[in-house]
């Protein structure tokens, strides 16, 4: 009485069918991202040596390196990250952990995510006003790594939002009865255990940090700097520039340059990745929700 | 004849425009089992929660009446509801440990009001588990995440996480309802044991788990406190006829 019938022959074939097909298309939707790999490192492989990663650019950026657009970079993620992820964590955990519900939440809920998808290049006019202009910090590295906070804000708090909320609200429950304030219960039991999510968004802030020309264009980062930024009140050079730049400003540069840069741009990012990986790893390993 | 754990006089309660208690007045005897019993939606949770004031959280509430528990005043303003839920421990009806190690689960209470050297919080630790016997059977895993305990374990666990505060009044809102019947009966000894030490107002739907463990019994009918007393009598010969009813199980 188990035995297949012919309907449910037909069913497992048909069933075994579909899994090929989504198999087949998960491989074409990994392809355009390995493709795309495979050729900056066959083009870019030429030009990457330790000389090309540690040396400024030479002869109108047709020779020498790309090590101001890199230490450029970091300055610019590193203090983004520093203004955008404590003030968009703290203002997820007002909104998620102190807010009360209600009309007003929801509105500032919406306008934060509807902020962010504004493109980078209307975050560039508002840095141009807000930082250049009016708080007079001039083209700065200051300026660019501000206007890059603002444009990642909203990411890290709709980011950090959204794994508040997936605590379960038991654990909150729990430890407001042991006595624990608002504070305490979220700095020992809701942050840590929404630390994952929040990480995920933080990723998401450097690669677009890294990545983005606009917001940095008018705001802080120079084509060419013949010597590394002493302050931050310097201009910087950047890789997602140098990139644009090399590639269609300048004549006369090896063709390995362009590939090679995006190589490396590419690189950093997918190191944050890595290590956000490992972090939370490391974290599912002690999660049992 | 102890002085009363609980004073209860007179408590009107609101979720928004819903009232969901009515005038209730209840008196608690210290140290002492208290069983809280009524069908659904009779306000027994809520009754709890205003005790160590955890109604607050849901937000838009207002309240009437009068609670003392220890004779002082647990609804005045100048009441800190930290300090008053350290003395009034509550227990869930579903175990929810904290995704923390058996430890800090043990712990984490009296890190939250003090700050104590290891030794000695490792010393209350044990005590705490030692008290709900859980040591024996965990000293080894101290540090394993408590949410990979049986149901049993875990429930015990939230017993044993409020025992360092030194709490008066342990709350416990149908403890065993997560439960099969062997762990229920374990929870039900455990509670035994703590009698005197420690007055426990336990809410349940099991008429059966209210007569074995209860010195008192207390029957509570949409928002009203119908009619409370020593168990054996209500059980046996309570005045009004909805708790004869219902402790008959015809109803509810
Ligand atoms: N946060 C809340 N907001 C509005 N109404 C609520 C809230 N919590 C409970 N109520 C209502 O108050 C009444 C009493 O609820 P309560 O949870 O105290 O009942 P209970 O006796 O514990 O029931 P049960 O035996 O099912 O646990 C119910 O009608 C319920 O719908
Ligand atoms: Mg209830």
């Amino acid at each position: 009485m188990f035995e297949a019938t012919e309907k449910t022959r037909g069913r497992v074939g048909r069933s075994h069918v579909m899994s090929l097909a989504l198999g087949l298309l998960t491989v074409l939707l990994a392809a355009p991202t390995l493709i795309v790999l495979a050729v900056l490192v066959y083009r870019g492989a030429p030009a990457l040596s330790l000389d090309f990663l540690l040396s400024p650019p030479r002869a109108g950026m047709t020779a020498g390196g790309i090590f101001p657009a890199i230490v450029g970079t970091f300055y610019l993620v590193g203090l983004s990250l520093l203004v955008s992820v404590p003030l968009g964590v703290m203002g997820a955990v007002y909104l998620t952990e102190y807010a009360r519900p209600g009309r007003l939440l929801d509105f500032v809920h919406l306008a934060i995510v509807n902020l962010a998808g504004v493109p980078s290049i209307v975050h560039a006019l508002f840095g141009v006003g807000a930082f250049v202009v009016f708080m007079r910090l001039g083209t700065s590295i200051l300026a660019a790594s501000l206007t890059l906070a603002v444009m990642n804000l909203p990411i890290v708090i709709a980011a950090t939002r959204e794994s508040l909320l997936a605590v379960p609200y038991s654990f909150r429950q729990a430890s407001w009865a042991l006595g624990a304030s608002r504070a305490q219960t979220v700095w020992h039991i809701v942050l840590p255990n929404a630390l994952p999510g929040i990480l995920t968004g933080v990723v998401f802030a450097v690669s677009r940090a890294a990545g983005e020309t606009a917001p940095i264009l008018f705001t802080g980062v120079a084509f060419y700097l013949p010597s590394l930024p002493n302050n931050v009140f310097d201009q910087c050079m950047a890789l997602s520039m140098h990139l644009f730049t090399i590639t269609t400003q300048v004549v006369g540069v090896p063709e390995s340059y362009p590939a090679a840069t995006a190589l490396v741009l590419i690189a950093l990012v997918l190191s944050a990745n890595a290590v956000s990986v490992v972090l939370r790893s490391r974290h599912r390993k002690n999660r049992r929700w | 004849m102890s002085a009363a754990a609980i004073d209860v006089r007179d408590v009107s309660m609101w979720y928004g425009a819903f009232q969901a208690l009515s005038e209730v007045s209840l008196s608690v005897k210290q140290g002492g089992i208290t069983a809280l019993v009524g069908p659904s939606g009779c306000g027994k949770s809520t009754l709890l929660k205003c005790f160590n004031r955890m109604h607050e959280r849901a937000g838009n509430t207002r309240i009437t009446g009068r609670i003392e528990i220890l004779g002082h005043d647990v609804l005045a303003a100048s009441v800190s509801v930290h300090e008053l839920r350290r003395h009034v421990g509550l227990v869930f009806q579903r175990p929810n440990p904290l995704p923390l190690s058996v430890l800090e689960n043990v712990t984490l209470s009296a890190s939250l009001f003090e700050r104590w050297s290891k030794e000695e919080l490792h010393a209350r630790a044990k005590d705490a588990l030692q008290r709900v016997e859980l040591w024996d059977a965990l000293k080894d895993r101290l540090g394993t995440n408590a949410l990979s305990l049986s149901l049993e374990q875990q429930q015990r666990l939230c017993i044993a996480r409020l025992l360092p505060l030194k709490p008066s009044v342990l709350l416990m809102d149908e403890p065993c309802s997560a439960l099969d019947s062997r762990s229920t009966q374990a929870i039900e000894e455990l509670l035994r044991s703590l009698r005197g030490e420690y007055t426990s107002l336990v809410v349940t739907h099991s008429m059966a788990q209210a007569r074995r463990l209860a010195d008192d019994c207390a029957f509570m009918l949409m928002g009203r406190l119908v009619e409370a007393g020593p168990t054996e009598q209500l059980f046996t010969s309570a005045n009004d006829p909805r708790t004869r009813d219902y402790l008959a199980g015809r109803f509810g």
